[in-house]
C-alpha cells in the first residue's frame, strides 16, 4: 500500500516535470512576447521592462529558476499584476472557480446519470427520447448563447437573478446552470449506453430471475457497472471543471481562474501559463488518483489498494 | 410609554428598517441623494493603480479620478491649471517654470509639494524602474540619458525644485504639446512620504495616497474598485460625485445588460447592437487611432509606389465604415486621424483630403502602369497577413473584395494569433497587412515620426529623405503655423506622393451613458475625467 502510493507519488512528480517543461519549451515557441503589443512601447522601455521580470535572462537561467522557485511552492510573479504574486491570484480565483465547478459537477452528475438511467430503462419509447433530446440539446448549444439566453430571461426580464459579477449564491445559479449543461448531457448519454449495455447483460437477467426487486436489479446490480466508464471520465471532467471555464467567467464577470489562465496565453505571461499547466496537471493527477481508488470501490475486481484476493 | 408612542416608534423602526433593507437611496426624507457613478473596466483588473506603471486605458482612467499632475485638461480638451496655479515658458520654448498651488494636499493631509513631483519624474525615468510609457518624459534634458543609465546623476536630468512649490523643467527641444502631456496618467506625481514608509503603498486602499479629486477605498481584486471624494483635494467643493464603482465584466453583451437593469452607467455596447447609433442613443467619438493597411515597401510589388496607389485608390473606404462596421468610424482620405490636434487646430481639417475614396478609375491606371514598371502582365497572388482579432479579419475580408472586384487582383489572407502578427510585422516578415496606430499624446508629431526612416517604429520600411527633413524641422520648430506646415508637408508626401501605406479610417468610441450623468469629458487621446461630472435629479 504504501510502496504503491510512494510509486505512484513520484511518477506524479516526473508526469508533472515533463508538462512543465514542454509547457516551457512550447510557451517560448510562440512568435511575440509579453510587451510586444501594438503600443508603441520604445525599445528602451522594452529593454527596461524585460529585464524588470527577468526576461533578458537566458531561457535555460529562466527554466532552472522556475524549478527552484516551484520547489519552494513559490510559482512567481504574473506580469498581469504588480500587486498580486501568482500564488496570490491562485488563492484568490481557483476557490471561486472551484466552487462554481463543484456546484456544477453535483448538477451534470446527479442530473446525467439519472437521465442516462431513465432513458435506459425508457429505451426507445417517450422518456428516451425526451432524456436524449435534452442531452442532443446540451451537447450542442454552446454555453455562451446559453448563458447570454439565461441573463436574458431572468436576470433582464424576470429581475429574479442578478445579471452578473459575483457575491451572493443568487449570482452562482445561472454561471453554474451554463457550465453544467454539457457534461451533463456527455454524461447522461454514457450512463444510458453503458446502461443498455449491462441490462442485457446475463447476471441481470439472472437477477431478475431469482426474483430481486427491479429497484435492487437496476441500482445495486446494473447501475454499479454501468458507472465504471462514467467514472472514468469523472477524472479529467472534474479536473476541467474546477479550474473554471473561460466563456463563463467571461460572460458573468467571474473572478475566476480559468478566465486569467486562457488569457495568460494571448498576453504570453510565461509565469502565469506555467502555473496554469501546474495547476492543472496537479488537479488532473489527484483526480485520476481518485478515480483509481473509486474503481475499486465500484468493482472488487480492480484492486489498487492492497493486494488483490 | 404610551401606546400611541410605541406604535410610532414601531412604525419609524419599520421604515427606517424597509429604507435599509431595500436600499433606498431616493430623498423621499429629503435626506441628500449619494450620488455614485457606475462604470465598468472592460480590459479588467489593471495590473496596478501605480500611475508610473501603467500602461493601458483602463487603469489610466482610474488614475486619472485618484491623481492630478501639473495640468489638466478642460472639457475643450485645452490645458487648465492643475497642481501648478500657473507657470512660465521661457522664449525658446525649452524651460517650463510651474508655480504650484499652496492648497494642493495628499489624501493623507500632506501638502503637494515641487519635490513631490522631481522625486516622482525621476522614479519614472529610474533604469530598474521598468515604466512602460517613460518615454513621454524623454523630451526632458537628459532624460533619456537617465533611463538609458548612461547618465547616473539624477541632478543631470531637466527637473528641479526651485523652492518647495516651484518646479522648474527643462526640455531639449521645445515641444508644443507639453503641458498637455503633463495632464497624462503616466506623469502623476506620487508621495514620496508614503513610499519610504512603505514601498507597496499603491497596493491597497489602506495604504494608498493620492492627490486627486478621488481617493481609493476599496479593490477587490478581480471584481471591485471603489473611489471617494478626497477630502483633501483642493477643489473639493466642484467635485460633485460622493463615489465611482469600477466592476469588471469583460463581456460587452453582459455589460450591455447590466446597464439596461440600471446597473451601471456608462458602457460601450456590443458593436452588433449598430442600431443604437441610427436611433441616436449612444455617443459615437472619434479616437486618435489610424487602422490602415501596412505596405511592406521594400518587398514586390510594393516597392512600386504605383502599385501601392492602385491598392489604396481602389479600396471603398465608405462601403467598409457604413456597411461593414456601422460604429460610426470617419474613412480616412489622409494619415493623420480625426481630431488629433496639429498644436494649432485640427490636423485633419487642416491637411484636407489627400485623395479620392473609392476611385477605380485612377487605382486601375496606376496599377497598369505598375505592371509596365515592374515588367509583368499581371500581379501574381499575393499573400495578406491578419490578425485574428475580430476587426482585423472584417477588414481583411472587405478589402480582399474590393481588390478582386477593382483590380481583379487575387489576396490570400494568413491569419495569425494576434501577438504573432505583432512579431510578424515588427521583424518586417510579411507582404501586407491591416494595422492601426494611436497616439499617445494629443499631437500628430506623435504619430509621425514612425516613418523616418531610421525609426524604430517604421516596420513599413519607408525611407525618403525629403519626409525625415520635414519632420527633423517640425520637431524643432518654434512657431506653431510653420510647425504645423512642416507636418502638413510631411504627410502629403508620404501619402499623395508615395502612398507608403493604404489608410482605411479614424476609429471610434461608442458610449451608452445613463442620461442623467452629465459632465463627463472625453478626449480623442487623453483619458475620460469624471471630475466635475454629476447626476441630473
Amino acid at each position: 500500500m504504501t510502496a504503491y502510493l510512494a510509486r505512484r507519488f513520484l511518477l506524479s512528480l516526473l508526469t508533472l516535470w515533463v508538462i512543465i517543461t514542454l509547457t516551457f519549451v512550447l510557451m517560448h515557441a510562440i512568435p511575440g512576447d509579453p510587451f510586444m503589443s501594438e503600443a508603441r512601447i520604445s525599445p528602451q522601455a522594452m529593454e527596461n521592462l524585460r529585464r524588470y521580470y527577468g526576461l533578458d535572462r537566458p531561457l535555460l537561467v529562466q527554466y532552472g529558476r522556475y524549478l527552484a522557485n516551484l520547489a519552494r511552492g513559490d510559482l512567481g510573479r504574473s506580469l498581469r499584476s504588480e500587486v498580486r504574486d501568482i500564488n496570490q491570484i491562485i488563492a484568490d480565483g481557483l476557490p471561486i472557480s472551484a466552487l462554481l465547478g463543484a456546484e456544477a459537477l453535483i448538477v451534470a452528475v446527479l442530473g446525467g446519470i439519472t437521465l442516462g438511467v431513465l432513458a435506459a430503462l425508457g429505451h426507445n419509447r417517450v422518456p428516451d427520447y425526451l432524456s436524449m433530446g435534452t442531452a442532443i440539446v446540451g451537447i450542442s448549444v454552446p454555453g455562451f448563447i446559453l448563458a447570454t439566453l439565461l441573463i436574458d430571461v431572468f436576470a433582464v426580464r424576470l429581475g429574479i437573478l442578478p445579471v452578473a459579477t459575483w457575491g451572493t449564491w443568487k449570482h452562482t445559479v445561472m454561471p453554474a446552470f451554463s457550465l453544467a449543461l454539457a457534461p451533463l448531457a456527455y454524461l447522461a448519454r454514457l450512463t444510458r449506453s453503458s446502461m443498455l449495455e449491462e441490462l442485457g447483460q446475463d447476471y441481470v437477467k439472472a437477477a431478475v430471475a431469482r426474483g430481486l426487486s427491479r429497484p435492487r436489479v437496476i441500482v445495486g446490480h446494473a447501475l454499479r457497472n454501468a458507472l465504471l466508464p462514467v467514472i472514468t471520465v469523472l477524472g479529467p471532467l472534474t479536473a476541467g471543471i474546477l479550474t473554471g471555464s473561460f466563456i463563463i467567467e467571461y460572460i458573468f464577470g467571474i473572478p475566476g481562474i480559468g478566465k486569467i489562465f486562457v488569457l495568460s496565453i494571448s498576453d504570453r505571461d510565461y509565469p502565469l501559463i506555467l502555473s496554469g499547466a501546474v495547476v492543472y496537471s496537479v488537479l488532473l493527477l489527484a483526480t485520476n488518483f481518485l478515480v483509481d481508488v473509486a474503481y475499486s470501490l465500484v468493482d472488487p475486481r480492480i484492486r489498487v489498494l492492497g493486494r488483490a484476493r | 410609554m404610551s401606546t400611541r408612542g410605541g406604535v410610532a416608534l414601531s412604525l419609524t423602526i419599520l421604515l427606517v428598517g424597509v429604507l435599509i433593507a431595500t436600499g433606498v437611496r431616493d430623498s423621499a426624507l429629503g435626506a441628500p441623494v449619494r450620488q455614485v457613478l457606475r462604470m465598468n473596466l472592460e480590459t479588467g483588473e489593471p495590473a496596478t493603480l501605480d500611475p508610473a506603471k501603467i500602461d493601458n486605458r483602463a487603469a489610466g482612467t482610474v488614475a486619472k479620478q485618484l491623481f492630478e499632475g501639473l495640468t489638466r485638461l478642460d472639457q475643450n480638451g485645452n490645458v487648465i491649471p492643475g497642481v501648478a496655479e500657473r507657470w512660465t515658458v521661457s522664449g525658446d520654448g525649452k524651460v517650463y517654470t510651474f508655480i504650484l498651488r499652496r492648497n494642493a494636499r495628499w489624501s493623507n493631509g500632506d501638502p503637494v509639494t515641487a519635490h513631490d513631483f522631481v522625486y516622482s519624474y525621476l522614479r519614472l525615468l529610474g533604469p530598474k524602474f521598468g515604466a512602460p510609457l517613460v518615454d513621454n518624459l524623454f523630451f526632458l534634458v537628459n532624460a533619456e540619458g537617465f533611463n538609458g543609465g548612461k547618465v547616473s546623476d539624477p541632478a543631470q536630468v531637466g527637473v528641479r525644485a526651485v523652492d518647495d512649490f516651484t518646479v522648474e523643467i527643462r526640455l531639449h527641444t521645445p515641444a508644443a504639446f507639453f503641458l498637455k502631456l503633463l495632464s497624462f496618467f503616466s506623469v502623476m506625481p506620487v508621495n514620496q512620504k508614503a513610499e519610504q514608509q512603505s514601498p507597496r503603498w499603491m497596493n491597497e486602499a489602506a495604504t494608498f495616497v493620492s492627490n486627486g479629486p478621488f481617493r481609493l477605498t476599496q479593490w477587490v481584486h478581480e471584481q471591485r474598485i471603489v473611489l471617494e471624494r478626497n477630502p483633501n483635494y483642493w477643489a473639493r467643493d466642484r467635485v460633485r460625485l460622493d463615489a465611482i464603482e469600477f466592476t469588471m465584466v469583460a463581456s460587452r453583451a453582459t455589460a450591455y445588460q447590466l446597464f439596461q437593469t440600471g446597473q451601471l452607467d456608462v458602457v460601450f455596447p456590443p458593436p452588433e447592437l449598430t442600431g443604437l447609433i441610427a436611433e441616436k442613443r449612444v455617443l459615437v467619438r472619434p479616437q486618435a487611432r489610424t487602422f490602415f493597411i501596412r505596405f511592406n515597401n521594400k518587398v514586390a510589388p510594393f516597392t512600386n509606389v504605383n502599385i501601392r496607389k492602385a491598392f489604396s485608390l481602389a479600396i471603398n473606404r465608405e462601403a467598409i465604415t457604413r456597411r461593414i462596421f456601422q460604429g460610426g468610424q470617419l474613412p480616412l482620405r489622409g494619415f493623420i486621424p480625426h481630431g488629433l490636434s496639429s498644436g494649432t487646430g485640427e490636423f485633419r481639417r487642416q491637411a484636407g483630403d489627400l485623395y479620392k475614396d473609392n476611385d477605380r478609375v485612377r487605382a486601375r491606371e496606376h496599377l497598369q502602369q505598375g505592371l509596365r514598371e515592374l515588367g509583368l502582365n499581371a500581379l501574381p497572388e499575393l499573400t495578406m497577413r491578419a490578425s485574428s482579432a475580430e476587426i482585423f479579419t472584417k477588414i481583411a475580408q472587405a478589402v480582399q473584395a474590393q481588390w478582386k472586384q477593382a483590380l481583379n487582383v487575387t489576396v490570400r489572407i494568413e491569419l495569425m494569433e494576434p501577438r504573432a502578427l505583432t512579431a510578424a510585422v515588427r521583424s518586417k516578415n510579411y507582404v501586407m497587412a491591416p494595422f492601426n496606430t494611436g497616439a499617445d499624446y494629443d499631437d500628430a508629431f506623435n504619430l509621425v515620426t514612425q516613418f523616418m526612416s531610421d525609426d524604430f517604429f517604421n516596420f513599413t520600411n519607408y525611407a525618403n529623405a525629403e519626409y525625415d527633413r520635414l519632420i527633423r524641422a517640425a520637431a524643432v520648430e518654434t512657431n506653431a503655423q510653420r510647425r504645423t506646415q512642416l507636418m502638413i508637408d510631411a504627410e502629403k508626401i508620404l501619402i499623395q506622393q508615395d502612398m507608403a501605406i493604404a489608410p482605411l479610417y479614424t476609429g471610434t468610441e461608442v458610449i451608452l451613458q445613463n442620461p442623467k450623468l452629465k459632465n463627463v469629458y472625453r478626449y480623442p487621446v487623453a483619458e475620460d475625467d469624471v471630475r466635475d461630472a454629476f447626476f441630473e435629479p
